[in-house]
């Protein structure tokens, strides 16, 4: 065993780890918003691992470009798909974990005249 | 001209799908965008700055984040109990092309603790700067202050790198607000 082999499986079991994590973190935390951030930040990290990992066992040839196109469009695409959800969910009235301590956002989506009676709480701290 | 832009990325996207620049990939490519023509978007990435060292920087910068956003989502899973503080706060930054704009809403979403909700523009799509608030979603939130500095952080970053000298002293500009604000509330002790 070569040591690129040893490092290409390091990058392929960290990939394969945080992939894991996302997992584990969908399933216990909160409210959609918590999970977006397990969805998308570990996934993105963890497929950007095992495409390197995947790099690294090839001898050159034409699959290597195309895994750093996986791993490009992985980072434009994973943030993107996170904010529609969360602004799909966010219109769509869904609560929020009980833990949420402020949302600015639907302060500033409530009606005017409904702001004008009562004024934005600020309870940040 | 922009447009341009876009037809060489489009070209270099299918050679890199083909595995190779050959002259029949090369052309082919070529033929393809040339269709693809009046399907693009004419005002494209409204930025024609481009410094290379500061855009070193946001790569470090960038990378350095998006290891310790991976870092901390996974101790916040494996710790038993929950420490999170959610929120969602609404982030005035400095006005800047759509471009980067969508460029920073990605880098938020990828970095550590927090994630792009919904996005306000004044104006119209024009490819001008035009005045934005992010709504961020943000897990620990203990100072709104704080957590909008941050992410005004990353801007600079961003501006320094690819946005025109009016919007890079806007943006440092609300950054020393925010310090002053952060600095007197320490002060008052409350």
């Amino acid at each position: 065993m070569s040591i690129i082999d040893v490092v290409s499986s390091a990058f392929l079991l960290i990939g394969a780890g945080f992939a894991l994590l996302a997992g584990i973190g969908l399933q216990r935390f909160d409210d959609v918003f918590s999970r977006m951030h397990a969805a998308t930040k570990a996934v993105t990290f963890g497929i950007g691992f095992v495409c390197i990992g995947a790099i690294l066992q090839m001898d050159g040839g034409p699959d290597i470009t195309k895994l750093v196109l996986v791993i490009v469009f992985q980072f434009a695409t994973a943030p993107v798909a996170a904010h529609m959800v969360s602004r799909a969910v966010q219109r769509a009235g869904t609560e929020m974990a009980d833990s949420t301590i402020v949302d600015e956002l639907a302060q500033a989506r409530r009606p005017a005249a409904e702001q004008a009676a009562d004024p934005r709480p600020n309870q940040t701290r | 001209m922009k447009r341009g832009v876009f037809m060489g990325w489009l070209v270099l996207v299918w050679c890199l799908l083909w595995g190779s620049f050959s002259l029949a990939n090369l052309l082919s490519g070529t033929a393809l965008a040339l269709v693809m023509w009046p399907t693009l978007p004419g005002q494209g990435p409204a930025t024609s700055t481009f410094r290379p060292l500061p855009a070193l920087r946001l790569t470090g910068y960038f990378l350095v984040l998006l290891a310790r956003s991976n870092v901390a989502v996974a101790k916040e899973v494996v710790t038993p109990g929950s420490s999170v503080r959610p929120g969602i706060i609404a982030v005035p930054v400095a006005p800047m092309g759509r471009f980067l704009l969508a460029a920073l809403g990605n880098m938020i979403t990828l970095t550590p603790g927090t994630m792009t909700v919904d996005v306000d523009v004044d104006g119209d799509d024009d490819g001008a700067a035009h005045d934005a608030v992010l709504y961020v979603h943000v897990m620990h939130l203990f100072s709104a202050e704080q957590s909008t500095l941050d992410i005004l952080d990353m801007q600079a970053a961003l501006l320094n790198a690819f946005g025109s000298r009016g919007s890079i002293a806007d943006v440092d500009a609300r950054r020393d607000d925010l310090r002053r604000r952060i600095g007197s509330i320490a002060g008052t002790g409350s």
